[in-house]
């Protein structure tokens, strides 16, 4: 079968997507499927136009099991331990830290570290390092993300700093490429180490909102 | 975290690995899921099992998701159907038609057809609108494809019409609704 043919190509991706596209002909649709992405985005086309009719069916409460395997598979009971006793965060510590702390020993070698030399460790609820973010006696920080994270395109995570009751104060944006970045301590932040530090999940369209409540928040670990 | 965030937020959330904004995900959406996977398979222990499977894959693959890929559910209903229609078409057929209980004679008779959904509150009025271009009988073959998992052959026995009829009004039917849905964009 010419696949390149366009009127072919769709129809055969839409019976395919449909499911009346059966036998041999399935078969054969699928290899070809494997090797041609102009294919696939057909098939892709379809997906969008025939599952809109997905809305359209009766809702029925599925059994609790389907529920519990799925915890089971995918959240294994978490081992709790404490945070400074994870391999992942002292590789975290490795590649952010390395430039924050030599940044606090180089000048002052003999002296023990600065007090405002602050560390903190950004996790996700099954206690995961997502960031780590190290404070220089510059006051900049060094953020690190642990990971490279499939983050949407239009969404982007920003870190900021939750004292008091005021709103929190916008840090800047997080990498989520797996890099590390140095952000800079706003003028107006009064105490740097105090409070929370909080991740938001926004929209990169629109301009940072500060939120009312986080993603994802730490306190501050002195070093 | 409210029970009614957005979809689209809380696959969002899930490709950062929340595991509240999955569990909030599968509440709204489970349950649409399940009755399509049951109408598609009539077998609640298959539907269960693809439907498990089905959100395995939604947490592994939520980064994957964009806006033109459709609506959440949509692209959550593109991969919960292909699992299952893929199962349906390896020939695991066997147990069809094991629900027979009242769950099915509920599922399959009682209740607003597809149409009504459709126009609802939750529906798709453009999906219901371009479904209207179509005859009446094109429109049941393309519900018995679409939700029942039907082949040419099984619509025609339903139907008690030529193959060959079937097989054109299912052609036309998707030219049609290609057409039409794209008109509205």
């Amino acid at each position: 079968m010419n696949v390149h043919a366009p009127p072919l190509r769709d129809s055969l991706a839409a019976e395919y997507v449909l499911g009346t596209l059966r036998g041999m002909a399935r078969q054969r649709f699928e290899r070809l499927l494997a090797a041609h992405p102009a294919l696939q985005r057909t098939v892709a086309e379809w997906e969008r136009r025939l599952n809109r009719l997905a809305v359209a069916s009766p809702s029925v409460a599925p059994p609790p099991e389907v529920w519990r395997g799925l915890e089971r598979r995918l959240f294994p009971a978490p081992t709790r331990r404490p945070w400074w006793d994870s391999l992942v965060l002292w590789r975290g510590l490795a590649l952010a830290g390395a430039l924050a702390v030599a940044v606090i020993l180089a000048p002052q070698l003999a002296t023990p570290p600065a007090a405002d030399a602050s560390f903190a460790a950004i996790r996700n609820q099954q206690h995961e390092v997502l960031w780590t973010v190290a404070r220089a006696v510059d006051g900049r920080l060094h953020v690190s993300n642990l990971r490279a994270m499939a983050i949407p395109p239009d969404q982007r995570c920003l870190l900021w700093l939750k004292t008091g009751d005021g709103p929190p104060v916008m840090l800047g944006a997080l990498p989520d490429d797996g890099s590390v970045r140095t952000l800079p301590m706003p003028a107006s932040v009064a105490s740097p180490t105090q409070g929370e530090l909080w991740v938001t999940m926004q929209p990169v369209a629109t301009a940072p909102q500060p939120p009312t409540q986080p993603l994802f928040q730490t306190r501050w670990q002195v070093l | 975290m409210t029970s009614r965030e957005p979809l689209a937020a809380l696959l969002a959330r899930c490709a950062l690995r929340d595991r509240r904004a999955f569990e909030a995900l599968y509440q709204q959406t489970a349950p649409t899921l399940y009755g399509l996977l049951l109408k598609l398979t009539r077998d609640r222990e298959l539907a269960a099992d693809l439907l498990q499977e089905g959100f395995v894959r939604v947490w592994q693959r939520a980064g994957d998701y964009r806006p033109t890929l459709g609506q959440p559910l949509t692209w959550l209903g593109s991969i919960v159907r292909h699992l299952a229609i893929d199962r349906l078409r390896r020939g695991d057929r066997r147990r069809r038609g094991e629900l027979d209980d009242d769950g099915w004679a509920h599922l399959a008779d009682d209740g607003p057809g597809p149409e009504e959904r459709l126009h609802g509150e939750q529906g798709d009025a453009t999906m219901a609108r371009c479904l209207e271009t179509l005859d009446p009988e094109p429109r049941r073959v393309v519900f018995l494809a679409y939700y029942e998992g039907l082949t040419h052959d099984a619509i025609a026995a339903r139907l008690e019409r030529p193959l060959g009829t079937v097989k054109a009004w299912v052609r036309r039917s998707l030219q049609r609704l290609k057409t039409c849905l794209e008109e509205d964009v």
